[in-house]
């Protein structure tokens, strides 16, 4: 029996939660509102100067303005980058955490491999690659020659997004791998030795036992990669600065804000630029959502 | 309870009541000067010439001012060192900070961005440095065009450079026969012979962008000296970016990059000047402050620097453009502005300034240096008349695009990009008249 009575029971759950609320409320969920009530302001970044009311303003700019297909070329950019990503990430990790599950010699060690990158930080893995496709006698470019041409890699207009989509997903496949590995782990075995008895061989067994018990995982994998790549900006901002037709929204969004070139202190601005990014990934994850959730309740 | 841990987050906020900190720490700071230990903290970016230069000064402070040490907050030399610069200012957590000039927006640039400087400025988080003695050793030229804003003076500049000009390995052109060229048809006949000897004539810093935008600014001035009148007839419309001296601009630009070594387009400013220093081009369209760089990198290699002979006309080519590189400024929130103003005092003392000015390997402001670094001395003459260049003077309106918000966008130019010079022009010229429209 609790000492304290009845109605101590019924509140002291939220009583527990109210610390974390909270503080979700106070830095998390607090200042993404707070952006877009600025996104309707000319808010600047310096302290001490006065900001007003513009309305529309910013959204006019940001739509009409000699920048906007810049802007309209990285919205849809992020959708190709966050569409690669997603499906390119979630199918290396559920292969690799295949893999290392079966249980081969040294797994323990791959399952570590695997992860470093996430443990290393996008500045370090972002430098390390710049240094691997240094097109001036970089590893890279070396391979490259074998195959008799060579490239600017990340000073080309060509090559430079795509090996940004690729150090992006080498970068984050260990967070997928990882969270495939337990759901891997959760699927009875007994499971797999039915379907053996029944004849169901590697192929057969992993579409029709894996596959479908690994339901919910996808759904957390893809939601999470869909989500992140749709945010992203420090990859990009470490191996391109955003030249070469690589920035993205989330790039876009810190260039407004912080960029650098006079003036560049227009967190207002910015905050609209962060309002549009919103939607993209709202509309993305409600469909992601939508879509797996059904899957996830057939199965 | 409560209330004291809300007002100091407020406070540390920095938004609520500015006038209670600073009315109590003056009197404060004046009586425990002499005694109590002061850590200046000094914001600047990652030169190494400068930090080298400064620490040699910090040191020799030190030592005058046994109780005040000083504290390097640095970081890249680019965006983010704006951003540093942001933050630090707007949490009251700056002393002396490092910034270029001031370089306020003229009246006709309508809707155009304020400069940052010039924003810190009008909220009040710079100090009013009018009237302090020491800065009388400085040329007024150089405090009037880099420093003064609405009839004051908010700092002191350490240095200029000039960054149109182009370094040349001296062995290699003595080796071909070639002289320095006072023409473009001159420096692209030194080019071509380069190329046919087995050399890559030029080397560029083409993936970090910025070095392509400084050196085409050269270009422009080369061939356009009057700046300031083209900036006003930009923004007036009686000049357009499809006119004949833009597309001669890129032109000229892109002979130049047909000239440059094989993939340039990978190499980083960080690398570049090992590219020139190992021999593997003859010549490097950079920035002067490289010149103690180039010399670390390779301390045998003789080598000079000249103007980019851009334009067709000889006179025009003789003249270097440039900008002031390091300010220091005093944060007017600062709890230490008295030692932060003695620092300043400091350096700029002749015998200490000169020992930084050659160190930094910038170009003096003030009169009467002597330089020991041989490359300076001999370049001293030849770049005393810099005058200040294009991207000083003008200025992108707000929501300006790639295009439109450069007078030479030559990143997207062949072979740096995938456009012809033609192309490019039209799109700038678009990209200005939808920004004309909006700028009010």
């Amino acid at each position: 029996m609790y000492t304290f009575g009845r109605k101590w029971r019924k509140l002291a759950p939220y009583g527990f939660l109210l610390p974390a609320l909270l503080i979700y409320l106070l830095f998390a969920f607090g200042p993404s509102m707070f952006t877009i009530v600025y996104s309707f302001t000319d808010i600047s970044g310096v302290s001490g100067v006065g900001w007003h009311w513009i309305g529309l303003d910013n959204y006019q700019e940001l739509f009409h303005s000699a920048r906007t297909p810049v802007y309209v070329a990285s919205a849809k950019r992020t959708v190709v980058f966050s569409l690669s990503v997603t499906l390119l990430q979630t199918a290396i990790g559920l292969l690799l955490a295949i893999v290392i599950n079966s249980k081969l010699r040294g797994h323990l060690f791959y399952r570590s491999l695997v992860f470093m990158p996430v443990v290393l930080g996008v500045t370090v893995f972002g430098l390390i690659w710049t240094l691997m496709f240094n097109p001036m006698d970089g590893p890279m470019q070396k391979l490259w020659g074998l195959f008799g041409s060579s490239s600017t890699f990340l000073g080309s207009y060509t090559m430079a997004f795509p090996i940004v989509i690729f150090v992006q997903i080498w970068g984050a496949m260990g967070y997928t791998t990882v969270i495939f590995l337990a759901g891997l782990q959760t699927i009875p075995g007994e499971l797999y030795e039915a379907g053996y008895m029944d004849g169901a061989r590697s192929w057969s067994s992993f579409i029709h036992i894996t596959w479908p018990m690994l339901a919910p995982t996808v759904t957390v994998n893809v939601l999470l990669a869909i989500i992140g790549s749709l945010q992203t900006f420090d990859i990009v901002f470490v191996l391109t600065g955003g030249h070469f037709n690589t920035s993205i929204l989330g790039y876009e969004v810190y260039r407004s804000a912080f960029g650098g070139n006079a003036g560049n202190l227009r967190q207002g601005f910015a905050s609209s630029v962060a309002v549009l990014q919103f939607g993209i990934v709202l509309v993305a994850a409600v469909i992601a959502q939508f879509y797996l959730r059904r899957r996830e309740v057939q199965i | 309870m409560l209330s004291c841990s809300m007002a100091l987050v407020f406070t540390a906020c920095g938004s609520a009541s500015p006038e209670a900190g600073s009315s109590a720490a003056p009197s404060a700071a004046a009586t425990a000067s002499a005694e109590k230990p002061i850590t200046l903290k000094l914001a600047t970016w990652e030169q190494p010439s400068n930090l080298a230069a400064l620490t040699k000064i910090n040191e020799k402070f030190h030592e005058k001012y046994p109780n005040i040490t000083i504290k390097f907050d640095t970081s890249k030399p680019d965006a983010a060192y704006q951003t540093l610069l942001q933050t630090r200012l707007n949490a009251n957590d700056a002393d002396i900070v490092t910034d270029f000039a001031i370089n306020a927006k003229k009246d006709w640039h309508k809707g155009s961005a304020v400069p940052s400087l010039q924003q810190y400025i009008d909220a009040g988080l710079i100090e009013d440095l009018t009237g302090q003695d020491f800065l009388k050793n400085y040329d007024a030229a150089a405090l009037k065009d880099s420093m003064t804003y609405k009839d004051k003076v908010w700092g002191v500049n350490l240095g200029k450079v000039t960054y149109s000009g182009v370094f040349y390995n001296k062995d290699l052109f003595e080796k071909n026969g070639l002289q320095v060229p006072k023409t473009w048809n001159e420096m692209l006949a030194v080019a071509q012979k380069l190329q046919i000897s087995g050399v890559a004539p030029f080397t560029m810093a083409g993936k970090d962008v910025w070095p392509l935008n400084m050196v085409a600014g050269g270009f422009l001035q080369a061939i356009e000296p009057d700046v300031e009148g083209l900036d006003k007839k930009l923004w007036a419309g009686e000049v357009k970016f499809t006119d004949p001296l833009f597309t001669e601009v890129l032109t000229k630009y892109q002979q130049m990059l047909n000239y440059t070594e094989k993939d340039f387009m990978g190499v980083d400013y960080a690398s570049v000047v090992g590219r020139f220093a190992s021999g593997k081009a003859a010549m490097l369209p950079d920035g002067i402050w490289n010149a103690s760089a180039i010399e670390k990198a390779n301390p045998d290699m003789k080598f000079g620097y000249f103007p980019m002979p851009a334009s067709d006309k000889p006179e025009n080519n003789q003249t270097f453009f440039g900008k002031y590189d390091m300010s220091l400024l005093v944060a007017a929130k600062s709890p230490n502005k008295e030692a932060a103003i003695k620092y300043l005092a400091f350096i700029s003392q002749p015998e200490m300034y000169s020992e930084f000015i050659n160190t930094a390997g910038l170009l003096a402001t003030q009169p009467n240096v002597t330089f020991t670094n041989a490359f300076l001395q001999e370049m001293a003459p030849a770049v005393s008349g810099m005058q200040l260049s294009m991207e000083n003077i003008w200025q992108a309106p707000q929501g300006s695009g790639d295009y439109g918000g450069s007078t030479a966008p030559v990143q997207f130019l062949k072979p740096a990009g995938l456009e012809s010079p033609q192309e490019i022009v039209q799109k700038m010229q678009q990209e200005w008249e939808v920004e004309m429209k909006n700028a009010k």
